[in-house]
């Protein structure tokens, strides 16, 4: 059965008034544990700090430091129940303009916080799925949509340590050495689905052996 | 020499006119007399052409007067004759003093004469004519101007030029004068400035004149108008990326 909640809103909530627009998020590979401190994006050449104890970055401009950070928004759809198999659909939605490129789209469940949250986003392990989405030519800016990346909720263990929990998600443009929101990445959405525990089942039940205690 | 009642005592023309020159003329006439004399003033040149015509004033005891004209520098050089008559009492006008002056003819000032030939773009490697079209966007210009010698001497000839962006900003300015040897009649020289980004889709303009005669610089050939077109890149740019709904599947 195809539960669908299409509601295009677009972008949806309030946008983040923190981050400059043309100063994206530092991308930190999995497993890598920064220190604080000063790091500079070797391609722009913009300085950031990072403050470990927060998980917090901020960029460098002028003398001053400004905290960076992509927005905590409600989900654009109600809630969605999920069990180990189903498939989470991320409708997308953007606006392009440049020649015919193919890129891949990296979606992601994670930790839920509430709308209004600053911090950043724990992935939950195997809850993601990547997808290379190949964009036309467009010589003005135009409405992109019908463009989707599935995520196909784990099993085992994956899902376990999350049963009963609500997820957020976000979806994200590989390759980019910032997270720009809106432009290489979306809001984090909140609430977006809820892990519902398995009901246990008892199959072919019968008795195997009589012994007298 | 004085006359009995008047003196000229200057003529006031240059020594040398190109031909073809309006020469101005002033003769200054001094009343000698103790008494204020009428007198008149005739001025010749080489006999021919009377460009002061019986110009007459009464000159006070002791006063200058000015007479003024003026006659074309023929292609020779030139006598001009000034005289200088008062009127008696019979009413009658009497030559009373005479003058006279050489204006040589000078050599008319020497006519620069080049042409810009030439004009190319090299940009990636290709060189094409000025204006050039559809440049790509973000690739380095340089400009070659050609500057042809019409004269029938050989001359040392210069270049300036500025080139300007989309914007009207200048992104290079060059000027030099060509080192030794240099151009001979109906020969060319090259010009090459320096790189310049082409960073902006639009226009670029150039401004550039060719010039002769260092000691005192002349413009002989001038162009002024489009450089180039450049085509702007489509750079993939992306916004208001949103998840527009989630769904289950």
């Amino acid at each position: 059965m195809i539960k669908t909640l299409d509601v295009s809103l677009g972008r949806v909530g309030a946008v983040s008034l923190l981050d400059p627009p043309t100063i994206g998020v530092p991308v930190i590979e999995p497993g890598v544990v920064l220190a604080s401190g000063y790091y500079i994006e070797q391609t722009s050449g913009q300085l950031y700090y990072y403050d470990a104890v927060n998980d917090q970055w901020y960029y460098y401009a002028a003398g001053y430091i400004y905290p960076l950070s992509i927005s905590w928004i409600a989900s654009p759809s109600a809630k969605i129940d999920l069990v180990a198999g189903d498939t989470l659909r991320f409708n997308l939605s953007f606006k392009y303009m440049g020649p015919q490129v193919t890129r891949t789209f990296y979606a992601a469940v994670g930790d839920d916080h509430d709308p209004g949250y600053t911090g950043s986003f724990a992935e939950w392990t195997d809850w993601n799925a990547e997808k290379d989405i190949t964009i036309p030519e467009h010589e003005t800016p135009t409405l992109i949509t019908g463009k989707y990346v599935d995520l196909v909720v784990p099993s085992g263990s994956a899902f376990w340590d999350h049963e009963g929990e609500d997820g957020a998600a976000y979806c994200k443009i590989m390759n980019g050495f910032t997270l720009t929101e809106g432009e290489n990445c979306t809001p984090y959405y909140c609430h977006v689905c809820h892990s519902v525990p398995a009901v246990g089942e008892v199959t072919e039940f019968g008795i195997t052996k009589f012994e007298k205690v | 020499m004085a006359g009995i009642y008047t003196e000229i005592t200057e003529i006031v023309a240059p020594s040398s006119a190109v031909a073809g020159e309006t020469v101005d003329v002033t003769i200054k006439i001094k009343n000698t007399w103790t008494a204020s004399v009428h007198v008149s003033a005739v001025g010749v040149r080489d006999s021919t052409d009377r460009f002061i015509d019986w110009l007459d004033y009464w000159i006070p005891a002791g006063a200058t007067h000015s007479f003024s004209g003026s006659f074309v520098m023929p292609n020779e050089d030139v006598t001009i004759h000034a005289y200088s008559y008062f009127e008696a009492t019979d009413g009658y006008w009497y030559l009373d003093d005479e003058d006279e002056k050489d204006v040589s003819l000078a050599a008319p000032p020497e006519v620069y004469e080049g042409t810009i030939s030439k004009k190319q773009l090299e940009h990636d490697g290709t060189h094409n004519t000025i204006p050039v079209y559809n440049v790509p966007q973000n690739e380095r210009g340089l400009v070659h101007i050609w500057g042809r010698n019409d004269m029938i001497s050989t001359q040392r000839m210069g270049i300036s030029w500025v080139v300007k962006d989309p914007d009207g900003i200048v992104v290079e300015e060059y000027s030099t004068w060509e080192a030794w040897p240099y151009t001979s009649p109906g020969s060319s020289h090259e010009f090459i400035g320096g790189r310049f980004d082409l960073d902006k889709a639009g226009t670029y303009t150039i401004n550039v004149g060719l010039l002769m005669n260092p000691d005192d610089p002349v413009y002989v050939d001038t162009y002024y108008g489009a450089l180039c077109t450049v085509a702007a890149v489509l750079v993939p740019t992306f916004s208001d990326f949103a998840v527009a709904s989630f769904s289950e599947r």
